[in-house]
């Protein structure tokens, strides 16, 4: 229980105790599906996307639809962080809600995050710092474990910034998104791990650099101007590294700030935090194994093949947004593959590119050693989704053409397959998706190679399903239909009248029922073919 | 690749038998997969073991040969040597 009353420091159980140390558990985060480009930002105000990149090193933010909640965002981010870190809402103590745009005045955000996760004896409350908030909200919550008056805190900081963002300036403007991101903060053994001092400053004096009036409801930002008085402040509070500036400065639109790289203090904290996740499942893990439950699959990583662009750079975003360490494999392109690669260590992923041609015998060896050398652990996650297609009508279908499409969409992901049993057999759990389509289900004229390694995938991946079942792995394929990708441009108007949802899928419609075949959820799904085409094949 | 004792295969086959269900004290030379209830998904396994630790590649032929814990011990350590 929060115990608000000043005296000597108690536990929820009553009694008094020592001082303690405390530490993040898990990590957690719940993004919307709506993109917003800098490419699109660029195009309205005329600018290059470049321009923007280059200053932000944002080149998509998430936005939320004008008819969703904040308070939803907030309390399916604290219920992955809870489930990840195996607490119990019941659990709770205290539930903080880092946020300048709750979905109303009044109530908080919090304590309706504390009924929807039913943390029916937590303490709930709002911390309105806007930029700082969380990390106030981290002082607050590990303050109150370090003193005993909570055993478990959850912290999440959730905003829609895009709904207060003056869009009528290009400075400030891309640098503003929607998420929401959640902590459990619990008691830490030891040093080891624990939060360190967290220095709070303030200087009210600067209020007119960045500020939103309950009447106009814009936020206006003098970016250069917040950047020099946050480093100052952060100066004069002593004892913190330069690092601190960027922390604080990190909204920065003067261009100071360089782009995001592997070794900036966001991608290291998200490191950090990775490490305690992983430390944390390992133990779950043992106990399950030993109640003869299900293993915790995300333990190891997942492989996506051709997963620089299109579907596969989609389910590695959602691979990695469940909490795989993801490894994004490529042919060629490098660039893009680091696109990726960076986007989802921006959204406090973990990923690493990873090249090689799956038609090539020898890649299989080859990807799964790099990744496991990467991080650590065995690949318990594979997504065949590397594919090619090289279209004509059977009778004037070349050899190399039909041999390069069985190769790369068929063959490749045989010899993937077998290579990741391996480790999956050993581990006692696993997941294999392969990435089908409805060309495999329903003629289409021109596609007899491309359908003929699409049917077959379905086939190999019933077979396997039923070989390995016993030993908790899962092997299903997706089947997509018509999805907004470089392989569909110029798809025709006849075939896309012929869907009856009457419109394109995307990328991530497909992702996300990979992240479900991949997750946990799926543990009895094995053998199956889903299809995700608005009911093209129905 | 120093020279592999028939005890340590033995040792080694024993150990990997055990992880795939039947209890270690059951398992003997002389016990068949089929009342261990070793399938051939445990003995594709037990290969892989096998290759990883000893370099011997065992195809899915070799192992339908094998009747009981003894036949895969000498296999193996007859490649081995």
């Amino acid at each position: 229980m929060l115990d608000a009353a000043a005296g000597p420091a108690v536990r929820p159980d009553g009694q008094p105790a020592a001082a303690g140390t405390a530490m993040i558990l898990s990590v957690a985060t719940n993004l919307p599906g709506g993109r917003l480009t800098s490419a699109e930002l660029a195009e309205r105000y005329g600018i290059s996307e470049e321009w923007i990149v280059a200053r932000t090193g944002i080149r998509e933010r998430r936005q939320a639809a004008p008819s969703e909640r904040i308070s939803d965002y907030a309390a399916r981010a604290g219920a992955l962080a809870l489930q990840t870190a195996g607490v119990d809402p019941a659990d709770l103590d205290l539930v903080i809600v880092a946020t300048m745009t709750p979905d109303e005045l009044t109530p908080n955000t919090a304590p309706l995050v504390a009924h929807e996760l039913g943390a029916g004896r937590a303490g709930a409350l709002d911390v309105g710092a806007a930029c700082t908030a969380f990390l106030a909200g981290l002082a607050l919550g590990a303050a109150q474990i370090e003193s005993r008056r909570a055993e478990l805190v959850l912290l999440v900081g959730a905003d829609f910034i895009t709904r207060i963002t003056d869009y009528e300036d290009p400075r400030s403007a891309p640098l503003f998104a929607d998420a929401a991101g959640a902590v459990v903060i619990g008691a830490a053994n030891g040093a080891h791990g624990a939060i360190g001092p967290i220095v709070l400053g303030a200087d009210g004096s600067h209020a007119q650099t960045i500020f939103a009036t309950h009447a106009e409801r814009k936020l206006r930002l003098d970016g250069p101007e917040v950047y020099r008085a946050a480093r100052a402040c952060a100066r004069a509070g002593g004892g913190l590294h330069r690092d601190a500036g960027k922390c604080v400065g990190g909204h920065d639109p003067s261009g100071a700030r360089g782009r995001r790289t592997r070794g900036t203090p966001e991608a290291r904290i998200a490191r950090l935090a990775e490490r305690f996740r992983r430390r944390l499942h390992l133990g779950r893990r043992r106990h399950r194994v030993g109640r003869g439950m299900s293993t915790e699959v995300q333990d190891g990583c997942a492989l996506v093949t051709g997963a620089s662009r299109g579907i596969g750079a989609a389910i590695a975003r959602a691979l990695a947004g469940d909490g795989w360490l993801v490894g994004v494999n490529y042919r060629s392109d490098r660039s893009r593959a680091d696109a990726v690669v960076e986007s989802i260590e921006r959204a406090g992923g973990r990923a690493t590119a990873v090249a090689g041609d799956v038609s090539d015998p020898d890649a299989p060896d080859g990807l799964f050693g790099q990744l496991e050398e990467t991080f650590g652990t065995p690949v318990l996650a594979l997504v065949n989704n590397a594919g090619v297609n090289r279209d004509d009508l059977a009778p004037s279908l070349s050899d190399e053409d039909w041999a390069m499409v069985l190769d790369t969409n068929l063959t490749a992901a045989f010899r993937l397959t077998r290579r990741a049993l391996r480790g999956m057999l050993r581990a006692r759990a696993g997941r294999i998706v392969n990435i089908s389509s409805i060309a495999g289900l329903r003629a289409n004229p021109g596609q007899a190679n491309y359908a003929a390694a699409k049917a077959g995938l379905m086939a190999f991946t019933k077979t396997v399903a039923v070989e390995v079942a016993r030993r908790g792995i899962t092997v299903n394929a997706v089947a997509p239909g018509l999805i907004d990708t470089e392989m569909t441009t110029g798809v025709s108007e006849e075939l896309l009248a012929a869907v009856p949802a009457r419109r394109i899928g995307t990328p991530e419609e497909v992702a996300a029922c990979v992240r479900f075949l991949a997750s946990e959820q799926a543990s009895y799904v094995t053998g199956a073919v889903l299809t995700v085409d608005g009911g093209l094949a129905a | 690749m120093s020279t592999v004792t028939n005890q340590q295969v033995e040792a080694r086959v024993i150990d990997a038998l055990a992880t795939f269900g039947p209890d270690k004290s059951q398992i003997t030379r002389e016990s068949t997969f089929e009342e261990l209830d070793i399938d051939s998904l445990d003995l594709v396994e037990l290969a892989q073991i096998v290759e990883d630790e000893y370099g011997v590649v065992l195809k899915g032929e070799d192992m339908k040969q094998l009747k009981t814990v003894g036949d895969a011990i000498e296999l193996i350590a007859s490649r081995a040597a």
